[in-house]
Formats: structure tokens, C-alpha cells, sequence
């Protein structure tokens, strides 16, 4: 078969899609000459694709800018590129970052790494620039913007619009991060939580307490982020919120080396190898074909992490970029008052600088456990293992590790060694939690009472004497935290996991099996929603015993092979059942064979993500068929005469296809993130499950 | 049951439908078992329903957290195409393939709309978009590009005197959806505004009111269709295109007035 008559990979169009929604149409074209023919040189996609050889450059230069393409570098005659599937994948995840960003540090913070997204990566002077345009630069640009521009673009953050807005937008909420300006702060488009569901009666604690975990970061690291308007007052500023996101891991340095695809990596990690420690001879033996591999893995891992080294700031911090913690803030606060003024030339202005795509699986990994927490546990249990969760983020910046070395044969496996910094107490929780914030909600009364030791607990499970959280000592309330503790390890998910009694008994967390159970939950779920309580039953008795054939299915379910058949048969069309079927005598005859069934939860995941994708292309279809419908009316409101005069040139029913457009549009949108949560859970928590 | 069948019952064996069990007190009728006494049972004895109603399962409504997911991407989004970098090509081709031998190329009539396509006065607001990305807009790290695309990043085009213009990240505050929210947030002013004036118009004095629309309206569209419009009677309706309406049945001939021997040879 030739390869036009094939269907595309799901995922290739899931990413061509998603391209072409982002970058527009020249950039999805030549995008998706690489998806169908995989690497290629720039002769060979002109050969392949019906654009003209400027075209293709440019829509290039647009897929190399955004880190959507891989190239080989310039060490070789020919250059080759490739696609990075997963960042081409993560194009769906733009608004996420944005938003988790938001939660952690503010909505400066956001607006920064959403702007860093936009621009790919970017040179740091070049991104100050950006915030604060030079003087020569205000007229300079003015003439291009009217191709794409609405005229209304002009309006730009130059000096006078930023203090402006800033004095607009401060003082709306005290110490919460406001609206971004945006955004008419009206009831139906909320960007921001936390204030928002004040009003909202179930998740009004978590929510509300997530800005105050948020100022609790804030205060803690003690740069300018405690007043809060999303325009920048100062250069400085800028720079605190860029040190900070890079320390945390949210923002690394670019180099080449990135640019590089896994399969040229690791060909040039071999040569290397090579070179240096078999003295240009490759290896022939096993055992050193294995010493090899080993060293290349290490050389793999030493590269990714000099990625994430923290570049040294020439300005204030430079001495203490190392420690985060509460005890450098006067110094930090301090350091900010005798600075270089703004605008001088920063030797760290010519790092490059991109978003860190590995450390946003981390942070939804966070929000999935939060979010299942309360479910389960409630919301002050979920509050409070949102601190924990969060205090380990910033040490943690990969949720597994994909070059890890193979087990040596014959050697034990060498006892968990934990760092210190993957472990939590419930003291350092209880001093980030807030005040008045109610640590005995959610707990058992007497388990209250025990710590207490006032009062006692009546028969209808109410306290005799109610306790007022804002007189609970620290130590009873680190009592009280551990107690939430321990409701998470007890959880049959094990939430947390005890380590050692150092301190007030630490704490770590095993992400590895909870996001195996996870994955395994969702494959649960899917099932239950196509075959009912009986497919999951199979999927369980399976997985529990094994291969199984019929007779044997029989007498782990308790139930009659023709009850079972129809649900074996189902789940195996869908892909989520495997079966095997093993000739007894030499003829294979179906009589004389053994037919068995059992489940791969590996198969099983990747059938389930493969589904996933394939929605998420259905979805986007659908957002492009139902914006092709409106079209004409799209373009009558962007005419540069409509714009400004709405009510003068729309008709009444106009205004209201739009309105309902927009519904749709972000009613499909929020269908497609969430289904982008699954796919995360299924692809992003956990490396490839081994079946046993 | 049929009557004719009563003796066979104990029997048990045979028949078609039912079969009675005298153990248990039971019927079984198409295959399902049943109660001896039937009376009152309802036994459904059509086919069953080919395409039964089955509602789709309804998503959640959106979470405060979501909703912010939503707007960062629409705005990031948004922030992207109106940068410099988005293009829409409009060539009628799916993707950046070659054509196959047998497809035809699509020519400029086939990407024709009639419907839409025709330029009119007001075209000349529509925004423009690009077909080529503009790559001097923005500043590189040109180390980081192959050397083969080097030299379409400084903006010379291939002859070698890069343009001295500097180029600047923009950092844009203005995008689709706040347009989209301004016309709705434009619209209902607008009605309020109306309501308003409705009440007001019960005790003061309605001429001037009126006046005033109507000054407003008339223009509105002399200035929008004065290209194509030529029947004034259809603009409101926005039916131009219902030949119908033109077709007048010979209704307004009122032959019956006129002699009705007129046009006849006597």
C-alpha cells in the first residue's frame, strides 16, 4: 500500500490540527509534510509538498521558533528536521500553563509565561523590550501593524497605557491577583478563582484558600509580587518574576543541544561515548555494549540537567540563588532598594530563554491529585495536601524519570534513598497554613478531642466545646495536620507515604503508584461507561488472576460463560481485552485449543489515549466546522469599521450568533482540556507500565 | 395462550411460546419466565424500537478553574493570530501535500463563493490577512537556526542588506474575544438603554425619540449597501435572496377592473 492511501496517525493529525488553530495555515501545511513522511530535508519536503521553496523556509522558521520541530544542527552537510510530538502536542495545552502559572504566582507571573509561549523562545533583553519598548522603537513599528492589526492594536503597552492600567486595576481585591486587564470583569468570563468562588458554595474553601496559599509563596519569597496589577511598575520587577519562574523550574535556557531530536541525541551521545572511553572503537563485547549504554544514559541525564541549571543573576540574588526559603526575604526586600536602574545592560540579558514543558505535567499532576483528594476526603484534606504537593513541586522536575539505569542482573535492588528535599512534616504545613484557616473540619471528633483535650465528643458526633482554629497552638495544630496526614496515607490510594520519625514524622509521596492507579482508574471508568459494572468485574478478575480461559473466567466471576461472553467479545473489539488462543494437538482446530483471555493495562492505557486523541481531533473538527458556519458574520465584525461601532452595524441577531458562538466555542474548548487531562494522566505521570 | 392448546399444557414439551412449569408455578414466554397468573401484565409484542431514544451524556459545567483555562488559551491564542506569524493561505488544498496525478488543481472559480465572494464597497474594511508570515517583525536568536534558514531571518530576502529596522516582541493587550464580549457588552447597553427609554417614553413626549432612530437607521444602511441594493423593501428582512418575494403571481394586475374585452378581437 502506498502511503497516501493509508490513514493518517491519529496523533499527526491531532497535532496538525492543533497547529494549524495556533500558527495558522502556511505552518500546519509544512508541518504536516513532515508528519506523513517523518524526517526530511528541506530539499525533500519541496519534493514532497506543492508549496514553493520560500514558503516552506518561512513556515519552518515559524515551526523551529515555536519548538514544534526538531533540526539536526549544522554539524552534518545536510540539515534534517523532525517533528517533537510532544511539544506540537502541548500547543493544546497554552491555556494551562497560563492558568497554573496564575494559581502559583500571580497573574504578572502568567501574563509573562503566556507571553513566553506566544514568542517561542526569546533572548531576555529582547523579552524586557518587549515589556518596555525603547523610546526609538514606539514609531518605528507602526506601519506593519495594520496588516493583521485591528487598529485598536496600537494601544500598546508603551509608558503612559501600563501606568494607566495599572492604576485601574489596583486596589480591586487586596492581595488577590486581579483580572487581567483585559478581560471585562464581568460574571461570565472569570479568569480568576479565587475570589470568584467566594460566592459559589461547595468549592468556596478550596478555591478561597488557594490565593492564600499563593500569597503565603509570595510573602515567602519576598520579591514584588505582593501588590498585584499585571502591568509591570519597573524593569526589576520583570526580572524577579523571570528569576523566579526559572528558579522554580517553570522557565529553563535554551540551547542548541534542545534542538536536537531523541534519535540524533543519542547518536551523538554514543559517538561521544565512543570517543572517550572505548578509544574510537565501537564495543563489541556485551558486557561493554551494556557499560556503554550506562554511560550514554549518564551523559543523557547530565545534559537535561544542565538545562535546568539556574543561570547565576547578576543582580541582587546572585549569592543565594541555591536557597528559597523564609529566611532571605530581608535581604532580598532589601536588595531591592539600592538597584542599577532600569534599563542598563545585564550580562544575563543574552540568555534564551523558553517554557520548561516537563515541569507543567508536574503541576497538573498536582491539581488531578488535589482535585481527587477532595473528592474523597474532603476540601481541607485536599487544602492541605495541596501545600505538601506544592512544596515538593518546586524540587521536583520531572514526574518520572524516563533515562533511568537498568537494574544490574544479580545486584538487589539498592534500598529507597529518598532526598531530603522529596519529604514534608506537618510542621512545615502548619506553618503555611493561614491563620483562621479551620484545621479540625474534616477530621474525626475524637481524634480532635484526643489532641485537645477539651471537651468530649457528644453522642450525635458534635464537639461539647467548639474549638476556635485561631487558638489553636502550633504544636496542636501540626497534631491536626498530621491527623489530615494520615487520613491521605490511610486512603486506599496512599496519598502520602510515612518515611522516618525525624522531626513530626516525615512524609513522602509515592507519585509512581498513585499514578499507576490512576491510570488504571481511568481505564476502569471508561469501561464502566461502555460495558457496565460486568466489564469492570472481568477487567478486575483478569487482572487479578491472569491468563484465564473460559472455564476459568467462569470461576473467577462466579458467573455463566454466557453472561460473559458478550462482554469478553466487546472489550476485546474495543481493544481493552487481549486474547490468545494456543493449539493442544497439531491440527490447529478450534475444538483442540486453548482460547484465553487476559489484560494488559500497557495495551489497555494506550488503546484508551489513542481514543482520547481521536475525541480531541473529533472536537477540533467540530470547532472548525461550527466556526466555518459563522464565518462571514466573523469577518463582518472584525471589519475595521464594525470594530468600535458594534451596536451601529449589528443587528440585534448578529450580536447574538456571536454570543453563541462564543458559548460553543468555549464549551468545546473546555471538552477538549479536559479530555487533555486524561491524556495527561494516561501518558504524562507515568513512564511505560511492564506487565507482570 | 391459545385456547385450542389447554390440554397440552401439562405436557410441557413443544408449542410455540409458552411453556409451563408446574414446579415452580411458571411460564416461560420467549424464553423470559414468568408468573402463572398474567393478568395485568403487559407483554410487549412488536419489535422492539430500532433507534431508541438514548439523550447524550451531558458534560459538567465548567469549574472557576476551567473557565480560567479557557480565557488564558483564547487570549494567548488570540495573541498569536493577531502577531506576525499567522497566515491563511485560502488555496483550497487540505494540507502541504502534493496533489495526487488524478485531482484536479483548484482554480481560482472553483474557490470562488458567489455568495460571499462578490467585493463590495465595504470589503475595503475587511481585515487583511497575511499569506506569508512577516519574520522581520520580530527579533531571533539566529544561533539557534539551521544555517539553510539564517538568511531568511535577517529580513533580507535573499539579497544581502538586512533591513535596518528594529524589530520588537509586541506584548498585546487587545484581542478577538474581548471584541467579541465589547459588541455583546455594546449590545446589551444597547437594550437596557432601550428599556430605558421605553419606560420614559409613557410620559414624555415621543416624537423626538423617534426622530432620533430613525435618523440613525436610514444611514446605516445607505452606507453598507448602496453597492448592491436596489430594493429597499427586502433589506429588513434580510431575504434578498428568496426569489419569492419578487414574484408577484400576477396578483397586482386587477384585470378585474379594466374590460375584460380589451385585448380581445371583436
Amino acid at each position: 500500500m502506498s502511503y497516501n492511501q493509508r490513514e493518517t496517525p491519529i496523533l499527526a493529525e491531532l497535532c496538525t490540527f492543533l497547529v494549524e488553530d495556533v500558527y495558522g495555515e502556511l505552518a500546519a501545511r509544512v508541518y504536516s509534510v513532515l508528519a506523513r513522511h517523518g524526517r526530511q530535508t528541506l530539499a525533500a519536503i519541496a519534493r514532497a509538498s506543492y508549496l514553493n521553496g520560500r514558503q516552506i523556509k518561512y513556515g519552518l522558521v515559524i515551526l523551529l521558533q515555536q519548538h514544534v520541530i526538531f533540526h539536526s544542527g549544522n554539524d552534518a552537510l545536510v540539515t534534517y528536521y523532525e517533528i517533537d510530538w510532544q511539544s506540537s502536542y502541548a500547543l493544546v495545552r497554552l491555556g494551562k500553563v497560563a492558568k497554573l502559572v496564575d494559581d502559583r504566582f500571580g497573574s504578572k507571573a502568567a501574563d509573562v509565561i503566556s507571553h513566553l509561549l506566544t514568542f517561542g523562545h526569546t533572548r531576555i533583553a529582547d523579552f524586557k523590550e518587549a515589556y518596555f519598548p525603547a523610546d526609538v522603537a514606539s514609531d518605528d513599528d507602526s506601519n506593519d501593524d495594520i496588516v493583521n492589526g485591528t487598529g485598536l492594536k496600537r494601544k500598546r503597552a508603551n509608558g503612559t497605557h501600563v501606568n494607566e492600567t495599572s492604576a485601574k486595576t489596583n486596589g480591586i481585591v487586596n492581595g488577590v491577583p486581579s483580572e487581567l486587564e483585559d478581560v471585562k470583569p464581568d460574571p461570565s468570563s472569570l479568569t480568576n478563582g479565587a475570589h470568584a468562588a467566594n460566592g459559589i458554595s461547595k468549592s468556596a474553601k478550596t478555591n478561597g484558600n488557594a490565593h492564600e496559599i499563593y500569597m503565603d509563596g509570595a510573602v515567602d519569597l519576598g520579591d514584588g509580587l505582593e501588590k498585584e496589577d499585571t502591568a509591570f511598575a519597573s524593569v526589576d520587577e520583570l526580572y524577579d518574576v523571570l528569576q523566579l519562574l526559572i528558579q522554580r523550574g517553570w522557565v529553563r535556557t535554551v540551547t542548541e543541544s534542545q534542538y536536537l531530536s531523541p534519535g540524533d541525541m543519542h547518536d551523538k551521545m554514543q559517538q561521544e561515548t565512543i570517543d572517550q572511553e572505548f578509544s574510537g572503537s565501537a564495543p563489541t563485547g556485551t558486557k561493554d555494549k551494556e557499560k556503554m549504554h550506562r554511560a550514554i544514559l549518564q551523559k543523557k541525564r547530565h545534559m537535561r540537567d544542565q538545562w535546568l541549571e539556574v543561570p547565576r543573576f547578576s543582580r541582587k540574588r546572585s549569592a543565594e540563588t541555591a536557597s528559597q526559603n523564609g529566611p532571605n526575604k530581608r535581604i532580598k526586600v532589601n536588595g531591592v532598594q539600592h538597584q542599577p536602574t532600569a534599563g542598563a545592560a545585564l550580562p544575563e540579558d543574552d540568555l534564551v530563554i523558553r517554557v520548561n514543558p516537563e515541569k507543567i505535567a508536574v503541576a497538573m499532576r498536582t491539581e488531578q491529585l488535589v482535585q481527587l483528594v477532595e473528592q474523597r476526603l474532603g476540601s481541607v484534606t485536599a487544602h492541605i495536601y495541596q501545600i505538601m504537593l506544592r512544596m515538593l513541586e518546586n524540587n521536583t522536575p520531572r514526574c518520572y524519570e524516563n533515562l533511568s539505569e537498568p537494574p544490574v542482573a544479580g545486584e538487589a535492588a539498592n534500598d529507597i534513598h529518598l532526598e531530603p528535599q522529596l519529604l514534608v512534616d506537618a510542621r512545615a504545613i502548619a506553618k503555611k497554613l493561614p491563620r483562621d484557616f479551620d484545621v479540625c473540619e474534616g477530621l474525626d471528633p475524637n481524634a480532635v478531642v484526643s489532641i485537645t483535650r477539651r471537651g468530649h465528643v457528644r453522642s450525635s458526633n458534635v464537639l461539647s466545646q467548639p474549638v476556635d482554629p485561631n487558638r489553636i497552638g502550633m504544636d496542636h495544630r501540626t497534631e491536626l495536620v498530621d491527623k489530615h496526614i494520615r487520613l491521605l496515607a490511610e486512603d486506599p490510594l496512599h496519598f502520602a507515604t510515612w518515611h522516618s520519625r525525624a522531626g513530626f514524622s516525615q512524609w513522602h509521596i509515592e507519585f509512581d503508584e498513585i499514578a499507576k492507579q490512576l491510570i488504571q482508574a481511568e481505564v476502569e471508568n471508561t469501561i464502566f461507561a461502555r460495558k457496565g459494572a460486568l466489564g469492570v468485574k472481568l477487567i478486575r478478575a483478569l487482572r487479578k488472576k491472569g491468563k484465564l480461559d473460559e472455564r476459568a473466567t467462569c470461576n473467577a466471576m462466579m458467573m455463566s460463560a454466557n453472561d460473559i461472553r458478550g462482554i469478553v467479545n466487546d472489550l476485546t473489539v474495543q481493544g481493552f481485552v487481549q486474547t490468545q488462543e494456543i493449539p493442544k494437538v497439531e491440527r490447529r482446530e478450534a475444538k483442540h485449543s486453548l482460547h484465553l483471555v487476559w489484560y494488559d493495562r500497557q495495551r489497555a492505557r494506550e488503546k484508551l489515549l489513542h481514543d482520547t486523541y481521536k475525541g480531541m481531533v473529533r472536537i477540533l473538527q467540530r470547532i472548525a466546522f461550527e466556526r466555518e458556519k459563522i464565518q462571514p458574520l466573523l469577518s463582518k465584525a472584525e471589519r475595521s469599521d464594525v470594530i468600535g461601532n458594534e451596536e451601529k452595524w449589528l443587528s440585534k441577531g448578529e450580536l447574538d450568533a456571536l454570543q453563541k458562538w462564543k458559548e460553543v466555542q468555549e464549551k468545546l474548548l473546555l471538552q477538549l482540556f479536559r479530555e487533555d487531562d486524561l491524556v495527561a494522566t494516561l501518558r504524562d505521570f507515568h513512564g511505560p507500565l511492564i506487565s507482570v | 395462550m391459545p385456547p385450542g392448546r389447554g390440554g397440552g399444557r401439562g405436557g410441557g414439551r413443544g408449542g410455540r411460546g409458552g411453556a409451563f412449569n408446574p414446579a415452580r408455578g411458571t411460564v416461560t414466554i420467549a424464553g423470559t419466565e414468568l408468573n402463572w397468573d398474567l393478568t395485568g401484565l403487559d407483554i410487549q409484542k412488536g419489535p422492539a424500537e430500532r433507534f431508541p431514544e438514548a439523550p447524550p451524556p451531558q458534560a459538567p459545567p465548567p469549574t472557576v478553574h476551567e473557565l480560567g483555562i479557557v480565557s488564558h488559551y483564547l487570549r494567548a491564542r488570540d495573541r498569536i493570530h493577531e502577531g506576525p506569524f499567522y497566515t491563511i493561505l485560502n488555496d483550497g488544498m487540505k494540507n502541504g501535500l502534493k496533489r495526487k496525478a488524478n485531482e484536479p488543481a483548484p482554480t481560482e472559480a472553483s474557490l470562488f463563493n458567489p455568495f460571499t465572494d462578490n467585493q463590495t464597497y465595504s470589503a475595503k474594511y475587511l481585515k487583511v490577512r497575511r499569506r506569508l508570515p512577516k519574520l522581520d517583525a520580530r527579533p531571533y536568536v539566529t544561533d539557534l537556526f539551521p544555517a539553510e534558514l539564517r538568511p531568511i531571518l535577517d529580513g533580507s530576502r535573499g539579497d544581502s542588506n538586512p533591513s535596518k529596522k528594529r524589530r520588537v516582541l509586541e506584548v498585546t493587550k487587545i484581542n478577538a474575544v474581548s471584541q467579541i464580549e465589547r459588541m455583546i457588552k455594546a449590545e446589551q447597553d444597547r437594550t437596557n438603554e432601550a428599556e430605558a427609554r421605553a419606560e420614559e417614553e409613557l410620559d414624555e413626549d415621543v416624537e423626538e425619540e423617534e426622530v432620533e432612530a430613525d435618523d440613525d437607521k436610514p444611514d446605516a444602511v445607505d452606507e453598507e449597501d448602496n453597492w448592491s441594493a436596489v430594493s429597499t423593501d427586502s433589506e429588513e428582512s434580510d431575504d434578498d435572496y428568496n426569489a419569492e418575494q419578487y414574484f408577484d403571481n400576477g396578483e397586482d394586475d386587477d384585470i378585474d377592473d379594466a374590460d375584460p374585452y380589451e385585448n380581445t378581437y371583436e
